[in-house]
């Protein structure tokens, strides 16, 4: 069993004037090759502090990270944005560049690893068909729909061939029966092409999609299930 | 990155706020633009300078005056008389002197009316010494001259450079000059005959013969004007050695108590490149304070565009891109706003000044100097690869220097702080 991710102690802490907010209080999580892991808690659990660090977007108060076998806290900031390249991330609120189109934005991550452009477009093109997009690749992100959004989004995340994915609440501002076809999609990715996934969510029918469910609540992860 | 994508990607920010972009892109132009007009118009002025000037005022001729050519000075009351050509004649070196006795007075001349300097000299003289300039095209300028004698410039007889020709040789001329006797006005005329019309001069020739100049002998003018009383002597020296100019200079200024003036060609053209020098150095700060007033705007605008594209900066992050590529991306807008402003204000400068020389704007200044001792000037634009190349440079150099602030704000960014940007 390869471990791609684990975090040891990880607490993160904000000020909020002079108020410490404890976000996370102690996360001790191991994420093995090919799992689907979930974690599932409330409004304002910490699931995104957790995931951003994951994602090494963001440094902890305390405790580390580890992708992979870098220590994220020890990576100059060269070091992490090379990192940040080999991390699949899908955010709470889509973050795609608005003026630039579906297959623009699906580019941006292989742009920024300096693929040569029609390198970049066979791939893109690739994925948006995957997702199901293929006839919206020329279209703004205000040109589609919230689900649509999400697509473009796991297509941007898969593009540079990440070792693993992290999503944020991906169903999070759609329907329910759209957020059926994109869990199957994304149960797919790791079924199928055996994609390491981490997800965050705040709803337990999309936790089960996952092969293992973590509760977060108040920052601490408070047990672990297997479907 | 790749450099192309950056820039492509650069442009199609630029693209997403067009009106705001432009404003920026319009202050380069506005700054660009004035430098191109001014500059080349003011080196237009200093080829005029150099080249008219220089053709037209020969190495070995001083001009003696009681007007001081020095804005600061106070002139002397000493008065220089047609009989002083004596004492100067007298002085080493001198080769020959001409006094020149110039009064402002109404021209007929065919159907049209002038007022023009006419000026009283000694016909012989002054064509040896102008012998380049002071000469007849048509009829010719007699050796023994009557009272009745007049010899005019070529611009007097066809004003509007056609061809229309106002007189001929032998036509008549009423010259009136205005004066006053006690509380009267009177007003003086006499009727000459156009004994020869000067070819063609063109440039500015300071002391020397002009095309809108009116000659008549010295003599008769010290009748006419009821005064021996002149505001300039010409001399010319028998060498044009600097030291003898020199020498000779303090020597005619001594003699006349040091009360007058001896303007050497040296000491005009220095007049004229430091009035041009002042008048560059003022053009020169007003357009760089343009220029950093366009400055300030790009950096304003570039600020607000990182406020609105935070997030934007977060998710490139986010995807892997290193702080000097984001960076880089930022300087790329600001590079493409200073470029396209830079090229666009070259091109409007350039129209500018070219239009400014096709509507003859600068005519009226030009020609406004009628009654003096310069003639006809005009300013044509120059236009330098090496000044299109410095304003090219100087605009993006300035658009570069202050976008670096707003990139490097955009590139020390944390991504987590920049996605929840709202
Ligand atoms: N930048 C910040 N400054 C201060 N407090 C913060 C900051 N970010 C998060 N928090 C706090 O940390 C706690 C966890 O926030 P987080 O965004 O991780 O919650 P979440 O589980 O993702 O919630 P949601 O499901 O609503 O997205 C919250 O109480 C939040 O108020
Ligand atoms: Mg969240």
């Amino acid at each position: 069993m390869v471990t791609v991710l684990q975090t040891e102690n990880l607490e993160k802490n904000y000020m909020l004037g002079n108020i410490p907010v404890h976000a996370l209080r102690g996360v001790n999580l191991e994420v093995a090759e090919g799992d689907f892991v979930a974690i599932l808690g409330p409004s304002g659990s910490g699931k995104s502090t957790l995931l951003n660090l994951l994602g090494a977007l963001d440094t902890p108060s305390a405790g580390s990270v580890r992708i992979g076998n870098s220590d994220v806290s020890v990576l100059n900031d060269s070091e992490l944005a090379l990192l940040r390249r080999r991390i699949g991330i899908v955010f709470q609120f889509f973050n795609l560049v608005s003026r630039l189109t579906a297959r623009e934005n699906v580019e941006l991550p292989l742009s920024i690893a300096n693929f040569p452009r029609s390198k970049r477009r066979e791939i893109a093109e690739d994925l948006l068909e995957m997702v199901g997009l293929k006839d919206r690749m020329t279209h703004k992100p205000s040109e589609l729909s919230g689900g649509e959004r999400q697509r473009v989004a796991i297509a941007r995340a898969l593009a540079s061939k990440p070792q693993f994915l992290l999503m944020d609440e991906p169903t999070g501002n759609i329907d329910s029966k759209t957020a059926k076809e994109l869990m199957t999609l994304v149960k797919d990715l790791n079924t199928k092409h055996g994609m390491t996934i981490v997800m965050v969510t705040h709803d337990r029918t999309m936790a089960k999609y996952a092969t293992r469910v973590l509760e977060l609540l108040d920052g601490q992860i408070k047990k672990e299930a297997c479907n | 990155m790749l450099i192309r994508d950056a820039f492509s990607y650069a442009i199609s920010a630029i693209k997403r706020r067009k009106v705001r972009k432009g404003l920026a892109i319009l202050g380069v132009t506005i700054g660009i633009a004035a430098i191109i007009s001014i500059v080349s118009l003011s080196s237009g002025f200093q080829n005029l300078v150099s080249t008219q000037f220089e053709q037209g005022f020969s190495s070995d001729t001083l001009i003696v005056t009681t007007e001081s050519i020095s804005f600061v000075d106070t002139e002397s009351d000493l008065q220089l008389y047609v009989n002083d050509t004596d004492i100067i004649n007298g002085i080493e070196n001198v080769n020959q002197s001409a006094a020149l006795l110039q009064r402002t007075c109404a021209i007929h001349i065919g159907d049209q009316e002038y007022i023009l300097g006419v000026v009283g000299v000694d016909f012989e003289t002054y064509s040896m010494i102008f012998s380049n300039t002071f000469l007849a095209d048509s009829g010719s300028i007699p050796d023994a001259p009557d009272n009745k004698s007049v010899i005019i410039g070529a611009r007097v007889n066809d004003p509007w450079k056609n061809g229309s020709v106002l007189t001929s040789i032998g036509d008549e001329i009423n010259i009136t000059y205005t004066t006053r006797s006690g509380f009267e006005i009177e007003n003086r005329t006499y009727t000459g005959r156009i004994d020869a019309i000067l070819g063609e001069i063109g440039g500015t020739n300071i002391g020397g013969p002009i095309d809108i100049g009116l000659y008549i002998p010295i003599d008769t003018a010290e009748d006419f004007f009821e005064t021996d009383e002149v505001g300039t002597i010409i001399v010319q020296l028998t060498s044009s050695d600097e030291e003898v100019i020199e020498d000779t200079s303090n020597e005619i200024e001594e003699s006349f108590g040091n009360q007058i003036q001896v303007i050497t060609p040296k000491s005009v053209l220095e007049a004229i490149s430091s009035i041009i020098t002042t008048i560059e150095l003022f053009v020169s700060a007003i357009t760089a304070i343009s220029l950093i007033v366009a400055g300030v705007g790009i950096m304003n605008i570039m600020l607000t565009s990182l406020m609105e594209r935070t997030r934007e900066i977060g998710i490139l992050k986010a995807l892997g891109m290193h702080n000097r590529t984001v960076l880089g991306v930022f300087l790329n807008e600001a590079l493409l706003i200073g470029l396209i402003g830079s090229v666009l204000g070259i091109v409007t400068g350039s129209t500018l000044a070219l239009s400014i020389d096709q509507l003859g704007l600068l005519e009226n200044f030009t020609t406004g100097t009628y009654n003096t001792v310069l003639g006809e000037i005009s300013i044509r634009p120059v236009f330098e690869i090496s000044l299109f190349l410095n304003s090219l440079i100087f605009g993006v150099m300035i658009s570069v220097i202050f976008g670096l602030y707003p990139a490097w704000r955009a590139a020390r960014m944390e991504p987590v702080d920049a996605l929840r940007h709202e």
